[in-house]
């Protein structure tokens, strides 16, 4: 795209220079060498290609991958569609309690949560050991380490983001309507299938592809809770970067990224909704044209036997999905208070041991103090590149902002294992592997965008009156921008740094590849302990689930205090759209 | 109309609606005739919306019935009380074209296809719509919307239809144009109308009878003249039009003594010696005079022009009379009228009968 530099500010671009160029140095460039070495690894060849095609177990990890990820895509669909109606029709009070049950396990990391499924349904597990207790089976139920378990947890991980896009686009459809179609002599039950259910469908559609395109990438979870035969694509980059096979890895990469790419296209082409990934909320989504079509007797027969269920089956589902996501999160505070020596249940006494053992042991200990230092670290650095750069986004005349804020979003849809690959080649340039400032660059990649995403939903709201007021007063630009527009914008400010923190503290992928021990951090420590599985990951677990809730409430209440000072900070939910599941599914 | 034998299209016996501590509607009792065009008319807030909605069954009510006929309607689901609605913000189905907004009923009811097409095709003729039938809903301008609106809460032929300020969303001269369309549908259908506004000139163009509502009341039903000519009540008298409310004692005599001063006055009424009034007078009502001759028949105090505006069809004076209230006087500008400056001495002047008398309790 040609752009016009003729009569913009070069100010603007100046301020936005910081993010684009990190970008670009840190992610950009080092994606494109990475894939540029599935076909010059050493020279010109397409052996590596060829061997995806040849070797049948690589075959089989892509079909197995695309399964995986479709499967999971039809569950959250078919679980959040009534949850998601539920929460946009019921009383808006209630509404916002419900809300809490998506948003917790939303910024909880997936980590935590598949520990929590793997206490939970293991063959010691609190469910097998309860039906066992019962007597109602005389042997544990393989739950886990299958195709089950990374279903439930994949559909766990990734259900809350499905509510929240269908949540954003269900309250994009006019309230008006149902009234109007009940007015009309359609039953409640016929005016959402007649009405409702078309308009919604475009969200449906888009929603169901993006999270098939975020299941492909999935790592952690098949890791954790699959068997061998639920290897995904991801799980096979990481090993073959880890022998240092960079040609082979990239060529797997390649191929995911381009899937990847494809769906997203996809979305755009089918329903126009691809906005949905960078929190737009619900705009953009296209509506489907209906041709009219008898009601005939099926239709008639439906209505007939689902009318008397309307809305109550929805609730039904509805509350069941609600459970199912907060339990995982909500179960480890029982199992960490354990005075069992190892896992059991239900505990047999209460103790404070395993916090104990968290808090004396030196490698946990150490571990925090990294994840705490790369965290703040990263908050800053991010903060400093996308403060001026979401100024400049919010200045420029709008086809130049766009392209900066769409590069800047673009990490968010590359899938992680891509960027931690990218990463862990560029650091390795640069000789930074395997330090706390190669982390925390590392997860400035992420914490970049998320941050912008924040700042420029508050700048929509940004009345510019109130500068070119204090511009007429005698202000100059500069203190213009520090005696007005940043004091007002002071809570989103402090929201992006929250987010930004967060996304650091609990991401594994590029740690994994990049800290090693100097700068090792609480997930990779935690990562680490899955062979020992004993109660001090649920000690720390119950930490993790406890800081996240605290920061979740904390924006919560910026959110509040913003709306206050009459800008608001935008929605949270479209940030929280932006920043996906904290630590998986990006 | 009124004396007809045959029974109401709807009667709203001691209609309440309450939210917690709040009454939104408070005992309404009305009956309205089959093909009437009544107007609920009321400022935002006095449950005039909230009395549509209880009406189409959109919200439940706290006591008393709602009859359509003979029908009572409290436990009959909005779907199913064959009650059209049209909405201020037009509520149409932007995934379905005309042709199927206007058929959406018609379907529900599961009429076969060749009388839907007949009648959509009839029901879009009415609304002179016959070009749109393809177009999405966001194809059309502000104006068509309204009347696809109206064209698809008539299709199922409802025999009342509620219309929800449904002109607000036009600028002025779309909404004077739409009127006169509601006026002519209404007389070709007779369906029976109920429209609720805040806005007492569309309320006084339209309307067979108006309900004046305030805080949840119906505070008083009338036709448009009567309303407005002999208001029973100084919230009518000054909601409906600009009025001149001045305060006085009734004398034995069958005259007012106008507070604060001694001037007397007569109005149409007279009231019970001594009780305390309200003089009501028109602005349009008053003519201003430069001299002190008398008529017989006719009013007349003193006062001194405060301020003058020019409305292009008429000028309006405010007067402060000699008893230091404020009268709004309203005259048609015409080659021959003579006009006023400000700080003028003049006389307010206006015939007995067109004055009436509230008596405040």
């Amino acid at each position: 795209m040609r752009v016009r530099l003729q009569g913009t500010p070069w100010a603007q671009l100046l301020a936005a220079a910081p993010a684009v160029i990190f970008l670009t140095v840190i992610f950009g460039l080092p994606v494109l060498r990475v894939l540029a070495l599935s076909l010059f690894d050493p020279g010109f060849t397409l052996e590596h290609y060829r061997r995806l095609i040849d070797v049948p177990i690589y075959r089989a990890v892509m079909l197995n991958t695309v399964g995986i990820a479709g499967e999971v895509a039809l569950v959250c669909v078919l679980l959040a569609y009534p949850t998601a109606y539920m929460l946009a029709t019921i009383r808006p009070r209630l509404a916002q309690i419900l809300v809490l049950a998506v948003m917790v396990p939303f910024f909880t990391s997936a980590l935590v949560r598949n520990y929590a499924w793997i206490f939970l349904l293991g063959s010691h597990g609190v469910v097998n050991s309860t039906l066992l207790a019962l007597g109602i089976i005389t042997e544990p139920l393989p739950l886990i380490f299958n195709r089950a378990g990374v279903l439930i947890g994949m559909v766990n991980v990734l259900l809350p983001y499905t509510i929240l896009v269908l949540l954003s686009v269900m309250r994009g459809i006019r309230r008006d309507l149902l009234p109007a179609a009940q007015s009309l002599m359609a039953s409640p039950f016929t005016a959402f299938r007649r009405v409702f259910l078309p308009l919604s469908l475009p969200g449906v559609g888009a929603s169901f592809l993006l999270v098939f395109v975020l299941g492909l990438a999935f790592f952690i979870t098949p890791a954790m809770l699959g068997g061998p035969h639920e290897v995904m694509i991801a799980n096979i980059i990481g090993s073959v970067t880890t022998a240092l096979n960079w040609g082979f890895a990239a060529a797997l990469a390649a191929v995911l990224l381009a899937v990847s790419l494809l769906v997203i296209a996809l979305t755009q082409v089918l329903f126009g909704g691809v906005g949905l990934l960078a929190g737009r909320s619900g705009t953009g989504l296209r509506t489907m044209r209906v041709r009219g079509s008898r009601e005939g007797a099926m239709l008639s027969m439906i209505d007939r036997l689902l009318d008397p269920l309307w809305p109550h089956g929805f609730y039904v589902i509805g509350g069941v999905s609600l459970a199912f996501l907060v339990v995982p999160v909500l179960i480890m505070v029982p199992l960490s208070f354990s005075s069992a020596a190892f896992f059991v249940f239900p505990p047999p006494g209460w103790s404070l041991q395993w916090y104990a053992k968290y808090l004396t042991g030196a490698p946990w200990l150490e571990a925090t103090w990294h994840s705490l230092e790369i965290g703040v670290l990263t908050t800053i650095l991010a903060l400093a590149a996308a403060v001026p750069a979401s100024i400049a986004i919010s200045r420029l005349p709008s086809r130049i902002g766009m392209t900066i804020y769409l590069w800047i979003l673009a990490p968010l849809i590359m899938p992680s294992i891509i960027i931690a690959v990218a990463v862990f080649y560029v650091l390795g340039q640069l000789d930074l592997n395997y330090t706390v400032l190669g982390v925390a660059l590392g997860h400035m990649i992420l914490a970049l965008p998320i941050a912008t995403v924040v700042l420029t939903a508050a700048l929509r709201n940004f009345d510019r009156n109130l500068e070119r007021a204090a511009t007429s007063l005698g202000a100059g630009p500069l203190r213009t921008i520090r005696r007005v527009t940043l004091p007002i914008l002071a809570t989103a400010v402090f929201t992006a740094g929250l987010f930004a923190f967060l996304q650091s503290f609990d991401e594994l992928l590029i740690a994994l590849f990049v800290s090693g021990i100097n700068a090792g951090t609480l997930p990779k420590k935690m990562w680490e302990s899955l062979q020992e599985l004993d109660p001090t990951i649920a000690a720390v677990s119950t930490v993790l689930v406890t800081f996240s809730i605290a920061i979740l409430g904390a924006s919560l209440a910026l959110q509040r205090l913003g709306k206050r000072r009459t800008t608001g900070t935008g929605e949270l939910g479209a940030f929280a759209l932006a920043s996906d599941a904290p630590e998986e599914a990006r | 109309m009124s004396a007809s034998n045959a029974p109401p299209a709807l009667r709203l016996d001691r209609v309440t609606k309450r939210y917690g501590a709040i009454t939104a509607v408070d005992a309404l009792m009305l009956e309205i005739q089959q093909g009437e065009f009544f107007t609920l008319l009321g400022p935002s807030g006095s449950g005039k919306s909230t009395t549509l909605l209880l009406i189409a069954g959109f919200e439940q009510l706290t006591e008393g019935e709602i009859y359509l006929g003979e029908r009572p309607l409290s436990h009959i689901a909005a779907h199913k009380r064959e009650i059209g609605v049209v909405f201020q913000s037009y509520a149409l189905f932007p995934h379905l074209t005309v042709f199927e907004n206007v058929a959406f009923a018609l379907r529900n009811l599961r009429w076969k296809e060749p009388e839907i097409r007949a009648q959509v095709r009839e029901m879009l003729a009415l609304v002179k719509l016959e070009q749109c039938e393809e177009r999405l809903p966001a194809e059309l301008s502000g104006g068509q919307q309204q009347r696809v609106a109206l064209a698809r809460s008539l299709a199922f032929r409802p025999s009342v239809l509620l219309l929800d300020e449904p002109i607000g969303a036009l600028d002025r001269k779309l909404r004077e144009h739409m009127l006169v369309e509601f006026k002519r549908i209404h007389r070709s259908l007779s369906t029976t109308m109920i429209y609720v506004t805040h806005d007492q000139e569309e309320a006084l163009v339209m309307s067979d009878r108006i309900g004046v509502m305030n805080h949840g009341r119906l505070v008083a039903v009338g036709s448009p003249r009567e309303l407005y000519e002999a208001p029973k009540d100084p919230f009518v008298a000054e909601f409906l039009g600009e009025t001149n409310l001045l305060a006085g004692v009734a004398q034995p005599s069958g005259r007012v003594v106008l507070d604060g001063g001694s001037e007397e006055v007569t109005a149409a009424e007279v009231a019970a010696p001594g009780s305390k009034v309200h003089v009501v007078v028109r602005p349009e009502k008053v003519a201003l005079s430069p001299g002190s001759e008398t008529l017989d028949g006719w009013n007349r105090i003193r006062g001194r022009v405060e301020e003058v505006i020019y409305v292009g069809e008429a000028t309006k004076y405010r007067v402060r009379t000699q008893a230091g209230a404020l009268m709004r006087v309203k005259q048609l500008n015409r080659q021959m009228s003579p006009t006023y400056e400000v700080g003028r001495d003049v006389a307010l002047c206006w015939h007995a009968s067109d004055s009436r008398l509230l008596t405040i309790t």
